[in-house]
């Protein structure tokens, strides 16, 4: 009887671990080398699975490979996806020495001034929380924030009104999908202290019930067994 | 029985007509005269014409007339149904301000547009302003939800009987994540440049050989091409102050105002104003702003990038207000003429021309202006200070601008933070004439007392090299200003050589784009001036030319029929450049000929003029040697020339309606082609600075 307790017991908790794990966690703060050093270098970025890129929209081509556009050549909604320009070398500055303010922590932030920041993964990531904190400055408007998948295409956006947004503002943007394979900060500001964990997924309720059921059932069995 | 029963109806609909009458006059409401921004919902297909960029700050405004023997006792603003803000009447005859809003009730206008045209755009049909009337205001409010939204005036009156006006406004959202964006822009303008001005210095400095340009101007060389439609807000013929702002703001502004919406008060500094593109940029992105141009500086085209007034003429305030509201701006280059703003009235300096008695000041408090409270509560405006003896060069100075005041000293200056240039008393010499000094042909800069004023191309430069220091960019206006004043004079030859000054400018600015690609330059006019056309070319010599206006016969026989060559014999004229850039001479043989459609009286030799028309903005111009210059076309070559009836009254030619063409080169110029409105372009910039382009 005891031993069938602790048996359970170690279930649940491996159960109620594994929902609130912290599956993966990437984290910046960009200060690992001097200002002006790609955004990629090991010193800043070492995780090898993940890639700082400048983002664009594209449109998607049609069976015979061409753009599908509207009669204006301008994007058709639905029909676009993110790329990333083969030139792209984001790198790490000292905004201090760009009218942007001191860095938040240490000496560099990412500089997202002139690009949209495309956070690519080699690899699928699931239900992903960014978080990052906003220059010292009220420069801002719209931050557009896209979550992407392996062609580029935009499985959920969030948008974030930033105007006259106050000093180092902790913005923050979720996406409760699996399969995603980049993220997309719009460009006009400096970004620091980024990071990316895993959504700490709180059991849903049907959850709980079937703990509790299990518990129960464990209690059953070994009254019984009593 | 049929008629029985129509009499009975017409007695029934007699009856209900009366109590209805009786009870409107019994419930008078307040009648809402205007309302700002101006919108269209009288006609649902209509678009809306106010149009802001995400976060864009404008002023909500109303002007309430109450019914006879009432008063205004609270106007309310909601947009889409929620109340933005209720301002409630003090009772007292005074103004008032709280915060971001306002209750004007004196110094309104002496008429205010009828009831029933208060929501369009022209309200051309007005009344007598009735007594107690007020204009409200709400300061500096902003939407950050694209999409259109109506917003709400509620008047109420002392009887308590209510008005409630509806209007529109929409906010175009951009598309994000787009692109990279550009981090300068660059407006070259060519005041006045329509399509037949680019061809005339096209023809004059690239030549023509069997069919075929010989080269092309630089602003031929940009790849996308739009056709701008250029009308104004109560006009299909703007003026330079609404085709300026209309780039900038993304809205129509009303003929002779430049970033503000029209309204019913005689302060020319409190409309409703509108944020313009640098104040925007400034605001979200830290950008510089520089402002080149060849004419005075307080004059429309460059003001209507940083300065908010409903006169144009008010040079003492708009010059100030460049340094007042600098901080919104972001102002970081002025140059140009327009040194008479910025001598103090009673200040010892002397004349640049010894010649000439007085300063050359011409500042007076009757041109200045004090900023209401609600303005400067929501626009974060300075004050202002009404003095006409303020030292306004020096102000700049010790608020850290570098001061030139002529080419050498421009160019000795190097790359301050901040560059202020003032290279005559108003509008700058033309080029046919600074380059006729430098060549030593001509002593024009010399009798208006600065011989050193330097060309458009390089003060062009020397504005990059200022600005490029900022590294969260910049933009820059750069204004070929006598394109259009030469045009209106009807002077071809000032008017095309001014065209070839603007186009060296041009090619400054697309090195610089090349060189910086995160740089977008357009190439566009504010309007067409004087429906100029290149009507074919001389038929006969330049000394025949001048044997002829020296002659006693100035008939159209002699000066028309023999002279203008059309079609075959127009031939393709052909001009000998300089190294300076400049033609050897404008009076080739078989010179190309200009004609105007929407030309005052003149008298025409085809022949280049000696001398320069007057320009009456000068100072000095009463004085000699300026008042030796000929005063209008209608007198000048009126000895040599024949007589050219126009089709137009006065002196001068006058803008015209027709699209002109819009360049562009560097990032975001896909985003340019078409048929495009003047206000189109401001959210194509914003699309380019904010969302970015591929």
């Amino acid at each position: 009887m005891k031993n069938l307790l602790v048996k359970g017991a170690l279930v649940t908790a491996l159960m109620v671990s594994a929902a609130t794990a912290q599956a993966a966690v990437y984290s910046f703060n960009f200060d690992g080398a001097v200002s002006g050093t790609s955004a990629n270098d090991s010193s800043i970025n070492p995780y090898s699975n993940v890639t700082f890129l400048s983002a664009f929209t594209a449109a998607d081509k049609d069976a015979d490979g061409y753009d599908i556009l509207d009669m204006y050549d301008n994007f058709v909604p639905g029909f676009t996806h993110i790329e990333a320009y083969s030139d792209s070398d984001i790198k790490v500055v000292d905004p201090s020495t760009i009218a942007r303010g001191d860095a938040i922590s240490g000496a560099n932030s990412l500089d997202g001034r002139n690009d949209s920041i495309y956070i690519k993964f080699s690899d699928a990531q699931s239900n992903l929380n960014l978080s990052f904190q906003l220059e010292n400055t009220h420069f801002g408007l719209i931050s557009q924030i896209d979550f992407v998948d392996a062609s580029g295409k935009v499985i959920n956006s969030v948008s974030q009104d930033i105007m006259g947004h106050s000093f180092g503002q902790l913005i923050t943007a979720s996406s409760a999908n699996a399969g995603i394979y980049g993220i997309v900060i719009s460009s006009g500001s400096t970004f620091d202290n980024l990071s990316i964990s895993t959504i700490a997924a709180v059991p849903e309720s049907d959850t709980y019930a079937m703990l509790l059921a299990g518990l129960g059932i464990m209690g059953l069995v070994a009254r019984r067994r009593g | 029985m049929k008629q029985t029963q129509f009499t009975r109806h017409c007695i029934s609909a007699l009856v209900a007509a009366t109590f209805a009458t009786a009870a409107a006059s019994s419930f008078a409401a307040p009648t809402i005269a205007r309302l700002t921004p101006p919108s269209n919902p009288a006609n649902v297909n209509a678009n809306a014409l106010a149009r802001f960029l995400t976060s864009q700050k404008f002023d909500l405004q109303t002007t309430v007339a109450p019914s006879a023997g009432t008063t205004i006792s609270s106007v309310a603003f909601a947009v889409d149904g929620v109340v933005v803000a209720t301002i409630i009447n003090d009772g007292t005859t005074a103004n008032q301000f709280l915060g971001n809003t306002g209750l004007v009730k004196t110094g309104l206008n002496a008429k205010i547009p009828a009831a029933g045209v208060a929501n369009t755009a022209a309200n051309t049909s007005t009344v007598n302003t009735p007594a107690n009337t007020v204009v409200a205001s709400v300061r500096g409010y902003s939407n950050n939800t694209p999409g259109t939204h109506t917003f709400t005036a509620t008047a109420t009156d002392s009887t308590g009987a209510t008005t409630v006006q509806t209007g529109s406004f929409e906010v175009v959202g951009l598309t994000l994540n787009n692109g990279r964006p550009a981090k300068n822009i660059i407006v070259m303008l060519g005041d006045g440049m329509g399509a037949s001005h680019r061809t005339a210095a096209r023809i004059v400095a690239k030549g023509y050989a069997q069919g075929k340009a010989q080269g092309r101007l630089a602003m031929d060389t940009f790849p996308q091409t739009a056709m701008v439609m250029t009308s104004s807000l109560n006009s299909i013929v703007t003026d330079s102050a609404p085709g300026m702002a209309n780039y900038v703001t993304g809205n129509k502004a009303q003929n002779n105002q430049e970033g503000v919406f029209p309204d019913d008060t005689a302060d020319a500094f409190d409309n409703p104003r509108i944020e313009y593109l640098s104040e925007y940029l400034h605001r979200i992105k830290g950008t510089s702003l520089g402002i080149v141009t060849t004419a005075d500086v307080f004059d429309a085209t460059p003001a209507a990038n940083a300065v908010h007034t409903s006169n144009r003429g008010a040079g003492t305030g708009i010059a100030d207000q460049y340094l007042d509201d600098s901080n919104l701006t972001g102002l970081s280059v002025l140059m140009g003429g327009g040194r008479k703003w910025f001598i103090a009235k009673n200040s010892t300096v002397g004349a640049a021309n010894p010649a000439n008695t007085g300063n050359g000041s011409t500042r007076a408090t009757s041109s200045d202006y004090v900023l209401t409270s609600d303005i400067q509560s929501g626009w974060s405006a300075n004050a202002g200070a009404i003095n006409a003896n303020r030292d306004l060069i020096g102000d700049f100075q010790s608020a850290g601008w570098a001061y030139a005041s002529d080419k050498t000293s421009m160019l000795n200056a190097g790359t301050p933070s901040k560059l202020l240039g003032l290279f005559s008393y108003s509008n700058m010499n033309v080029s046919f004439d600074k380059i006729n000094g430098r060549r030593g042909a001509s002593t024009i800069v010399n009798d208006y007392g600065f011989p050193d004023q330097p060309m458009l191309d390089e003060m062009t430069d020397s504005a990059i090299n200022v600005l490029k220091q900022n590294p969260n960019g910049f933009v820059l206006m750069v204004e070929g200003a006598s394109i259009d004043k030469q045009a209106h004079l009807m002077d071809s030859d000032r008017w095309v050589q001014e065209v070839i000054e603007f186009d060296r400018a041009v090619q400054k600015a697309k090195d610089f784009a090349t060189a910086n690609p995160d740089t977008l330059v357009i190439v566009t006019a504010d309007h067409e001036c004087g429906g100029a056309a290149i009507i074919g070319a001389s038929a006969t010599t330049a000394a025949n030319l001048q044997s002829i206006a020296g002659g006693a016969t100035h008939t159209t026989a002699v000066q028309r029929d023999a002279v203008v060559g059309t079609y075959d014999a127009a031939k393709f004229p052909t001009y000998a450049m300089n190294a300076d850039g400049y033609p050897q001479t404008p009076d080739v043989d078989g010179k190309i000929l200009i004609g105007y459609g929407s030309n005052a009286d003149r008298y025409e030799t085809w022949l280049s003029s000696a001398q320069p028309t007057q320009d009456s903005q000068q100072p000095f111009v009463g004085q000699a040697p300026l008042n030796t210059y000929p005063t209008n076309p209608n007198v000048r070559n009126s000895t040599t020339g024949y007589f050219v009836t126009g089709q137009i009254s006065g002196d001068q030619a006058a803008h015209t309606a027709s699209d002109i063409p819009l360049s562009a080169y560097g990032r975001g110029a896909t985003l340019f082609g078409g048929v495009i409105d003047n206000t189109d372009v401001f959210f194509k910039f914003g699309q380019a600075a904010i969302g970015g382009v591929k």
